[in-house]
């Protein structure tokens, strides 16, 4: 019972537990779905929010970026013009227009010059004017003195306008490179009438310095870069490096043109250029006719930093053909829908654990009682009857638990009853059990008693047999034997009365001396003696016989005598003499005595010589049995019975039968003074023999027999020499 | 089986919470200190040691990296105002002017001071400063340069109005002397001797007007930020080249040489004064009687004083002494 059922309560406990599982399960399923579906939607609106955002800031800097560089821009045209208009200015190239130069209007140029650079020391390279023609008069710098510039765009432009005009960013390659962008503004007389240009070399720098001041302002790593109307990168707030690199490969003769006329340095084809055809999409994109051109943006990756993937947002300026891009790192833009994300993931996982442990507790709740109940049931099932539901759940457990307990107490009230009957019906039958074995034990001792009568009737209708028999023989044996002597003399006196009447009468008659030669006397006279030694002979041994008969029959004798054990063991080989002879099968049976001096023991002679009639016949019957069998050993060796007496210290008597027959074994020699227990045939033996013998010895003369077998079979027998 | 799902599962989701939880929510842009220091530097005595430096491998004993950049022009401050470079070796006159523009570039350390370098030198014929009055004198306006020659013609009481200033870089001056547009500018070796100049032509060298020119070294903000154990090691080398320069003036001489591409004879350390660690540890410090930071006084007032700034340059901001090797290299 108890190996069965921790398995059914495992198997139950398992299935509470599930229940556990599926409670926790549901509960997350109710709590975190929800939380995800509603972090999703959120996430989504978010990401479009923040694109919106990021692409309306960013487009806010761009603008700002265009915003500042056309506010730039303006102000050194506006700045430009002021200067054309100072007197300084006027009077020199006026004078120099009639060949009238003088020092102190050039130091005074140099003046204004050197007050102009105090506006940008570091980024204004140069203020120059040029005449009607384009020769440079004066160079603030000196540098170009007197350098013919009339095809310059900057000269060509102020003079055919009139009006301040800001060139391109051109490169010149002297030392190294250079990038500047050129403001002139023509110089006209009192009249208006254009005399000249003043021209302002400023570092392209600048624009680069400018464009920085955007970093950062749309956000995070937010930058600006400008792109002129070829697509060809002018300035770049984070690197400045890709200045002068197109945004895709230009061709190969607008490559040449752009760089014969300084539009880009002399560099080789593939350091001047990036590969973002998304970028240029966008650029034609915004390149569009109408002045209200609507805000542009995409999502590219740029060539720097790191290929990185960026929004971007492009305006044009208004005082340059050029584009203002601004762009911000994507992962940037969202990086609030991560964080967001990261808290609802932080949130799901803690209110994960809280449903998996308000499912564990409440479980818990549900099933602790069912697994009382069930351990319970399973008790009850067990067998412990007194077992009930302690579960006082006010729900449907606690009315299963009720229902539990009534059912219990009834199967309980029934098994009782039946538990009480099955125990009455056990005991009578343990009543009949007993008694049965009592009358078969009565049955036995019976059958034991029986035999036994029946066998001490048998030997003492055999002893009273032999007596009479004896008896018998007896007196006429003792004739025989009292007249043989008598006989024997009678006779030798006969025959010596013979020989004296044939010495005195050596010649007998014819008729008697045929006689004499018929009946051959002399053969008579010879044999005569012999025949009466034969007769003392076999007399002797009727007289041996009937005293071996006589001491055997002793059975009758009911009281103790002390006898010569000896005498005994000698009688009954006697009366099994016959057996002892050779057979068929085997020599004769050597009897070999270790007779010691015994002294005379008090016993009943006849049931002790019955006793070891029953040991010798055994042997010889062993003895018989082995020769039968085809035992080589049995073949060579002598059929032996040897007898050991002797005296014990105890005061008593030890006598051993050891022959040579077969072996008892072990199984056997337990049982051996079993009452009704014989290895022989049926029929041929009662089984009583060594029962007997057993009897008389233990309890008719208080002494032991036991028999042993180890290399011979020896049966011991020890009485004492005095009863009582 | 069961109690094994649930603490799987409650295992799982705690792992997924810290994971959630410890992931930064913004993946952080690889470090910059990883590209080399882009520093650019010009053809003057002072800052000859870069080549050492260099050649010696100095910059890669002390760890830092860098990338060299020559730029004879004054258009490396503007290259360096607009991102293009994180250094640049400059007169204190321009590293005022990149404070003023940008407060939050500083000066890091002293390489030397001019006392006799900066010369102006004069056509034939020139005798005395005197003899410059109306003459045509080349040097770089609204910079040290022109603070320099002002100094010089105050000297005699010649006055900037008494001269015309023509906008010069001072690798122009003796091309421009030979054309004659000027009669005389501010210049300094080698391009004095490369120009073949003869000693009576120098008029007047900065040994008169101690205290004015001074050069240094500068970086951006940003990178002083970012990249501060950058800026220690270049310094580290730095000084460990200054000091092998002036313990090994031959060998130094030929590593200088060999950099520069110039005549190792014009190499010479008369008429500056190579600022050592403890030079610079004098320099900067506080309340110092001869200090780089009377220097940049002098520049200061000198700027506001022909307008070419809007404000003064925070003195205290762009001068950090706090990047100078704390021990001996």
């Amino acid at each position: 019972m108890k190996q069965t059922h921790p398995i059914s309560k495992l198997r139950s406990k398992l299935r509470l537990q599930s229940l556990r599982v599926k409670l926790g399960l549901a509960l997350i399923t109710l709590a975190v779905l929800p939380l995800l579906l509603l972090a999703g939607i959120t996430a989504e609106m978010t990401e479009k929010t923040l694109l919106q955002n990021a692409n309306q800031s960013l487009y806010g800097t761009a603008t700002q970026t265009a915003l500042r560089l056309d506010g730039f821009i303006q102000a050194n045209l506006d700045a430009m013009r002021a200067a054309t208009q100072l007197p300084d200015i006027t009077n020199y190239i006026e004078a120099a227009a009639k060949q009238q130069p003088s020092v102190a209007l050039e130091s005074k140029v140099l003046d204004v010059f050197r007050a102009l650079l105090r506006r940008n020391g570091l980024n204004i390279i140069s203020y120059t004017i040029l005449d009607r023609q384009g020769k440079v008069l004066i160079d603030s710098t000196f540098q170009t003195n007197g350098q013919d510039q009339s095809d310059q765009d900057y000269f060509q432009q102020a003079i055919s306008t009139g009006l301040a005009y800001a060139s391109a960013i051109r490169v010149t390659n002297t030392r190294q490179e250079l990038a500047s962008l050129y403001f002139s503004s023509a110089i006209r007389d009192e009249s208006g009438a254009i005399l000249g240009a003043l021209v302002m070399r400023y570092n392209a720098g600048i624009i680069q310095q400018l464009l920085t001041q955007s970093n950062g302002m749309a956000g995070d790593e937010s930058f600006a870069i400008l792109v002129d109307e070829n697509h060809v990168r002018l300035a770049h707030g984070t690197n400045p490096e890709l200045a002068f690199k197109s945004v895709v490969p230009l061709p190969p003769d607008r490559l040449k043109s752009l760089q014969t006329s300084g539009r880009l340095p002399k560099r080789l084809p593939e350091q001047l250029s990036t590969n973002l055809p998304t970028m240029e999409r966008a650029l034609h994109q915004a390149t569009c006719a109408s002045v209200t051109c609507p805000p542009v943006y995409t999502t590219t990756e740029l060539a720097l930093p790191n290929q990185e993937v960026h929004t971007l947002a492009i305006t044009r300026m208004q005082t340059q053909p050029w584009f203002v891009l601004a762009a911000q790192p994507q992962r940037l833009l969202l990086a609030p829908i991560y964080a967001q994300l990261q808290m609802v993931l932080i949130f799901v996982g803690l209110i994960a654990i809280s449903a998996i442990g308000v499912a564990f507790i409440v479980g818990r709740q549900f099933t602790q009682p069912i697994i009382q109940l069930t351990d319970q049931v399973t008790q009850f099932t067990a067998g412990d009857l007194a077992v009930r539901s302690r579960v006082r759940a006010k729900d449907e457990i606690g009315i299963l638990a009720i229902s539990f307990n009534n059912m219990a107490e009834q199967v309980g009230n029934l098994l009782q009853q039946r538990a009480l009957q099955l125990v009455t019906v056990r005991q009578t039958e343990a009543q009949y059990r007993q008694k049965a074995q009592e009358l078969e034990q009565t049955l036995r001792e019976l059958q034991r008693t029986q035999s036994q009568l029946i066998q001490s009737e048998k030997m003492s209708s055999l002893g009273q047999l032999v007596a009479g028999v004896a008896h018998e023989i007896n007196n006429p044996a003792s004739f025989i034997q009292g007249n043989l002597t008598h006989a024997r003399e009678y006779a030798g006196d006969l025959l010596r009365l013979m020989d004296l009447y044939q010495t005195e009468y050596p010649n007998p008659s014819p008729k008697l001396q045929s006689a004499l030669d018929s009946m051959d006397l002399d053969f008579v006279q010879a044999d005569f003696p012999k025949l009466f030694n034969s007769m003392q002979t076999g007399s002797d041994r009727i007289r041996e016989i009937v005293l071996s008969l006589r001491n055997f029959a002793r059975l009758d004798e009911s009281e103790f005598k002390k006898v010569d054990l000896h005498e005994g063991i000698d009688s009954t080989l006697v009366i099994l003499g016959s057996r002892l002879k050779a057979t068929n099968s085997r020599p004769d049976i050597q009897v070999i005595k270790h007779y010691q001096s015994l002294p005379q023991v008090e016993c009943y002679p006849g049931q002790l010589n019955q006793v070891f009639m029953n040991i010798l016949s055994n042997a010889i019957d062993a003895i018989d049995e082995r020769q039968k069998g085809d035992d080589d050993q049995a073949q060579g060796s002598m059929p032996t019975i040897t007898i050991y007496t002797q005296v014990l210290e105890a005061n008593s008597v030890a006598i051993r039968f050891q022959n040579t027959g077969l072996r008892i074994p072990e199984a056997v020699r337990d049982r051996l003074f079993d009452p009704f227990f014989t290895t022989k045939p049926v029929g041929a033996g009662t089984g009583m023999g060594l029962a007997i013998s057993y009897q008389i010895i233990t309890e008719k003369h208080s002494g032991k027999l036991w028999c042993e077998s180890d290399t011979e079979v020896m049966f011991s027998l020890e009485i004492p020499v005095h009863q009582g | 089986m069961d109690s094994r799902f649930i603490r799987s599962t409650v295992l799982f989701l705690l792992s997924f919470t810290l994971i959630a939880a410890c992931q930064a929510p913004i993946a952080t842009p690889p470090p910059a200190s990883l590209s080399p220091l882009k520093i650019s530097y010009n053809t003057w005595v002072g800052f000859f040691p870069l080549a050492i430096a260099q050649e010696k491998g100095f910059f890669a004993q002390q760890g830092a990296q860098v990338q060299l950049v020559y730029n004879e022009t004054s258009s490396n401050i503007s290259a360096f105002n607009t991102n293009q470079l994180d250094g640049v070796f400059c007169a204190l006159g321009d590293a005022v002017t990149i404070g003023s523009q940008n407060a939050e570039d500083a000066v890091v350390a002293m390489t030397d001071e001019s006392n006799g370098a900066d010369m102006l030198v004069v056509q034939p014929g020139i005798q005395s400063i005197a003899d410059l009055k109306g003459k045509h004198i080349g040097v770089k306006l609204s910079q040290f340069g022109e603070l320099f020659v002002e100094q010089g013609l105050a000297s005699q009481g010649l006055l900037a109005k008494d001269v015309s200033f023509v906008d010069t870089e001072a690798s122009n001056v003796p091309k421009a002397l030979q054309k004659q547009t000027i009669q005389a500018g501010h210049t300094w070796e080698p391009f004095i001797s490369e120009a073949k100049i003869k000693p009576e032509q120098i008029l007047f060298t900065s040994k008169q007007t101690p205290g004015v020119i001074s050069d240094v070294i500068m970086f951006r903000g940003k990178v002083l930020r970012d990249r501060p154990e950058q800026i220690r090691a270049f310094l580290r080398a730095w000084f460990q080249a200054v000091d092998y320069w002036q313990a090994n003036p031959q060998a130094g001489n030929a590593l200088i040489a060999k950099f520069f591409k110039i005549d190792p004879k014009v190499i010479s350390l008369e008429g500056i004064h190579l600022a050592t660690l403890a030079d610079n540890r004098a320099q900067f410090a506080p309340n110092s009687k001869h200090s780089i930071a009377q220097s940049a006084k002098l520049y200061n007032d000198f700027f506001l004083r022909i307008n070419s700034v809007s404000a003064p340059v925070n003195i205290d901001k762009l001068l950090n002494s706090s990047f100078l090797p704390t021990t001996q290299p």
